[in-house]
């Protein structure tokens, strides 16, 4: 099967799965697992967040961007309020901004699939462009998932926001799973022949003979690997991991959403909505280029050296087991219950 | 190190930064010289506030009042279950957590868009504040939800049913929250 039609699958198969089907572990207004009907009471370990605690200064780094947050949210809702009560004089410009912000600091904390881009980034030689265009279509899916949710389910049938919120949690269930399974056909693709390589030096087996004279070496490499990593298929592949990363609807963007809905400025959500995930992409992509600039960093040591094939290969491979890995273990945890399911 | 950030990159899939925020004020009925219960009011962000009205109140017409079976429906189906948590409701006598039982003579109403719960949490062991001090606070581990005292706080909680004892509300540094970037609250009952 080619990446497009793994990727046409994937998204055509997920979404309405996602939708149709009853949460793996429903949860409660406070994001809470539903107590089995018997009323035994539920195990609650201490979260792992809770255990944990991040070295000075990013907790207290992690505890401004949250206060902040916090105020940014209220802030929204103090607009968003004047909006539905008809004193919107300048109300939408600072909605923009403060949903802006908001997805900024939000995209701070974990989630909105840095994870995924980040490795991605880390083990393969792509392109700045490709950097941005990988987060940017993590935020646009994120942003585009939950006015969908909404938009469809909440104004077309009535779901509860309770009821999206859970398919929500299915949607994460299922986009760890797709995660998984992309990870290991990243890894695969690592392995074959003329695969993409970490380090791009060496596009193709029997170009990595000519590479004698240091000046000719130079100017190969670069076209080499320019028109390889431009190919189609690297580009469906960047394309499809940025949206699997993004897949899992931001719940902040969802509650703003149901928020405008119930009180008829529905349109205005949808601005917001779209604002918010354009702060998430700058943040993702700050990350991500990071990511980028490392690869890029160590990839240019050794360049036309035949090793650099196969430590390029082992990065890349590694990167895709990282994304396996990290996926399965979400897909993992969350069907068995031992994390709770609707973040982000 | 590495373990906290393997533990921080994994946490997108575990509860992540507060969507639901609540202020409480919190009253201490002490009866014959013991705390019995803890009488609780939660006051919730207006956000989810529409949500849950939305929700759960077919035809919700802002600014009437709320009628007993939207209140049951409110009981039922929005707060029941975190009678699973403890309510977020942490109690110890000296070192010992305490007990909390199930929560009784629960209200609603919405004041100013907020949507508001008046409880009470009785504890399965009334505690004597002279022989062990008593520790109180109220969050939720996962910070899925912030919870924190009304503004000032002191003006927060309230003892009934004793005298010469006091409450002291400090932020407590011994449970961090999500990564250690918050703390919450904790009411302290001295006895003089």
């Amino acid at each position: 099967m080619t990446l497009q039609n793994f990727q046409a699958w994937a998204f055509a198969l997920l979404l309405p799965l996602a939708l149709l089907t009853n949460p793996a572990h429903a949860v409660d207004y406070f994001g809470k697992p539903d107590a089995p009907p018997d009323g035994a009471s539920v195990a609650t370990p201490v979260p792992v967040e809770s255990r944990i605690v991040l070295p000075e200064p990013l907790s207290t780094l992690l505890g401004a961007a949250i206060r902040l947050q916090s105020n940014l949210n209220a802030r929204l809702r103090t607009e968003l309020e004047s909006v539905r009560d008809g004193h919107s004089s300048g109300a939408a410009l600072t909605i923009i901004l403060a949903s802006f912000l908001y997805g900024v600091l939000h995209a701070v904390g974990p989630g909105h699939g840095k994870v995924v881009v980040t490795s991605y980034l880390l083990s393969r030689r792509t392109r700045f462009v490709h950097a941005l265009g990988m987060s940017s279509m993590a935020a646009a899916t994120q942003a585009l998932t939950a006015i969908a949710l909404v938009g469809v389910l909440a104004a077309l049938f009535g779901t509860t926001g309770k009821a999206i919120l859970n398919h929500a949690a299915t949607i994460e269930l299922a986009s760890y799973g797709a995660i998984a399974v992309l990870g290991l056909w990243m890894a695969w693709n690592a392995l074959r022949p003329n695969a993409l390589l970490s380090c791009g030096c060496v596009a193709n087996r029997q170009d990595a003979h000519v590479h004698h004279d240091p000046d000719h070496e130079h100017e190969h490499d670069s076209t080499q690997a320019g028109r390889h990593i431009g190919g189609w298929t690297h580009l469906a592949e960047i394309i499809t991991t940025g949206g699997f990363a993004g897949l899992r609807p931001c719940s902040g963007a969802i509650l703003v959403l149901l928020f405008t809905l119930a009180n008829g400025i529905f349109l205005i959500g949808v601005v917001a909505a779209v604002a918010m995930s354009i702060g998430v992409a700058i943040t993702v992509a700050s990350v991500s280029i990071g990511a980028f600039g490392i690869n890029r960093l160590i990839s240019t040591t050794g360049q036309g050296q035949r090793w650099t094939e196969y430590v390029g290969r082992g990065v890349a491979f590694a990167g895709a087991l990282v994304i396996a890995a990290f996926g399965a273990i979400a897909t993992l945890a969350l069907s068995t219950g031992v994390i709770a399911p609707m973040v982000g | 190190m590495t373990l906290t950030g393997i533990a921080y990159a994994m946490s997108p899939v575990a509860s992540a930064h507060p969507h639901v925020w609540v202020n409480y004020r919190l009253e201490f009925i002490f009866n014959a010289g013991r705390l019995t219960a803890l009488h609780q009011r939660w006051i919730f962000d207006t956000n989810f506030s529409s949500m849950v009205l939305h929700d759960l109140v077919k035809n919700y017409r802002r600014g009437e009042p709320l009628t007993p079976q939207e209140t049951v429906a409110l009981r039922d189906n929005a707060f029941a279950n975190l009678a699973h948590y403890a309510y977020f409701t942490h109690v110890w006598s000296g070192t010992h957590k305490a007990n909390i039982g199930k929560a009784r003579s629960f209200t609603a109403k919405v004041v100013d868009d907020a949507l508001e719960y008046d409880f009470v949490t009785p504890l399965a062991t009334p505690l004597d504040p002279h022989a062990q001090s008593i520790t109180v606070g109220i969050w939720d581990d996962s910070y899925y939800v912030d919870v924190g005292p009304t503004m000032p706080v002191n003006a927060a909680v309230s003892l009934s049913g004793i005298s010469g004892c006091r409450a002291l509300t400090a932020k407590d540094h011994t449970h961090p929250l999500y990564f250690g970037a918050a703390f919450p609250y904790t009411v302290r009952i001295s006895c003089s």
